[in-house]
């Protein structure tokens, strides 16, 4: 790392499209950080933005042929506080703030060192239209460190994701909900609000998975980061989008509402309140998520869920329910747009990883065998319940 | 590697016994223990062995697959 005075015109380049691809990676910590699907949606989209300038960045450094680092790592890897389990977002806006503004810093200078030489004026366009994007640099007195980490990069796991992440205060762990996955969309309403808001947080979830791959592993290329932000955009959007589609029913459901009905009742509450809608003790299983490693996430999420999940999104459409519901209808459609990107997303990066077929097809059978192991122990530690033995009553 | 070795946030760790599909499952108290003793599979076997930690034959593992295959992780 280097101060900018000192930076070539293409190191200079180079050193911004790291950092621009770190304050992406400090978004998606942000993401697992935020507090309610609209903080989340906010934070996944900033992390696009960055990686957006960052993919510029790279394809400038090809364009002019500019040799480069391609692998990502943090400059130093971020360790921030948690609050009980979860990571204080006041810590990481605040990392991605002085960050931001060091980089609009470092690239003002860059481009006053390169403003008297027309043989770099690329290089001088190029990064004058990034600097508009950044924060003003006053107050700013010295060089902040920028670039990313420097050398050859392993790919490995350099930090973790928080234990746990905060709830949407719309939702509230319960041992009252039990949904029949089985069931067909053309169910009755109180059959399938419940089942909306769940898959709301499930979204919500594989956005949180999205934004460990992102965060925990250093080494990869710079394209893989590039896909998982996609994907974690993609995933807070769809999060919003299933938890709007089950509160426009909750109305339909209270005109009709049964005093001794423990569903009705809720719902009533998170009309006054915005809380109450139950999901499960486990949440949608961030914690066997974050306790996969990179490969599994990549087996259990996208090979064995997203793709078989884009059949069980075809069929949604053409449900009754939908049917009935043409703007839910079409949101669904763009939904199963985005899934069948994600699925392709996790073979292109598996493949990567696990380049022999016989290898990727044991990788894949552990991954399955651990499954049930990754889903109690999200149990145990959310029924506070012992491991091994929940184990064995399942096994039994 | 002959073993997958993985360490849950409960505290417990997986071993994987890769040849014989087999998984064993040493508690959070025990880790320690385990740890020191080389923290390798072998010494889990021993922990079985001794009843300080739990071993799931293939045909268990098979029978926790079937149990816990309908919890959807995503999807509609």
């Amino acid at each position: 790392m280097m101060g900018a005075p000192q930076a070539s015109a293409g190191k200079g380049v180079q050193d911004v499209a790291h950092t621009l691809a770190e304050l992406g990676r400090l978004s998606a910590f942000a993401v697992l950080a935020a507090g309610s699907l609209a903080q989340k949606r906010a934070a996944a989209r900033r992390a696009v933005g960055y990686l957006d300038r960052a993919r510029a960045a790279f394809s400038f450094l090809r364009r002019y042929g500019i040799p480069h680092r391609s692998r990502i790592a943090w400059s130093t890897a971020p360790e921030f506080e948690t609050n009980g389990e979860s990571l204080d977002p006041a810590a990481i806006e605040g990392y991605i703030a002085h960050l931001e503004t060091a980089l609009g810093f470092y690239i003002g200078q860059l481009h006053c060192q390169m403003a008297a030489d027309r043989l770099f004026e690329p290089e001088g366009a190029f990064l004058i239209n990034l600097h508009d994007t950044l924060p003003s640099a006053a107050g700013i007195t010295l060089p902040p460190a920028i670039g990313g980490a420097s050398g050859r990069q392993a790919i490995r796991k350099t930090a973790a994701g928080p234990p746990s992440v905060p709830l949407d205060p719309a939702f509230t762990r319960s041992n009252d909900i039990a949904l029949d996955e089985s069931l067909e969309w053309d169910g009755n309403l109180r059959e399938v609000a419940p089942r909306l808001w769940t898959l709301a947080s499930h979204e919500a979830m594989a956005a949180e998975l999205c934004a460990l791959c992102v965060v925990e592993y250093d080494g990869l290329p710079f394209e893989y980061y590039d896909d998982l932000a996609k994907q974690m955009w993609d995933e807070t959007r769809h999060a919003q989008f299933f938890f709007d589609a089950a509160v426009e029913l909750l109305p339909g459901i209270l005109e009709s509402f049964d005093p001794d009905s423990v569903l009705d009742c809720t719902i009533r509450e998170f009309e006054a309140t915005g809380r109450g809608l139950p999901i499960p003790q486990e949440g949608a299983w961030y914690e066997a998520m974050l306790d996969a490693t990179l490969i599994q996430r990549l087996v259990l999420m996208h090979h064995d869920t997203e793709l078989p999940g884009v059949r069980g999104f075809k069929k949604r459409i053409r449900s009754g329910f939908a049917s009935m519901r043409p703007r839910f209808r079409d949101g669904l459609k763009v939904v199963m747009r985005d899934e069948a990107t994600h699925a392709r997303t996790g073979l292109r990066w598996l493949r990567f990883l696990v380049p022999d077929l016989s290898a990727r097809r044991d990788a894949i059978a552990e991954a399955r065998i651990l499954r049930p192991v990754l889903l109690l122990a999200c149990t145990a530690k959310h029924r506070r319940r012992n491991l091994a033995e929940l184990l064995t009553e399942s096994a039994a | 590697m002959a073993a997958l070795i993985q360490q849950l946030s409960t505290g417990d760790t997986v071993i994987f016994d890769k040849k014989k599909r087999r998984l064993i499952i040493v508690d959070s108290k025990h880790r320690a223990e385990w740890k020191k003793s080389d923290g390798s599979l072998r010494a889990a076997e021993r922990f079985v062995k001794d009843g300080k930690a739990q071993a799931f034959d293939r045909k268990a593992l098979a029978r926790l697959q079937a149990a816990l295959a309908s919890v959807v992780l995503l999807g509609p």
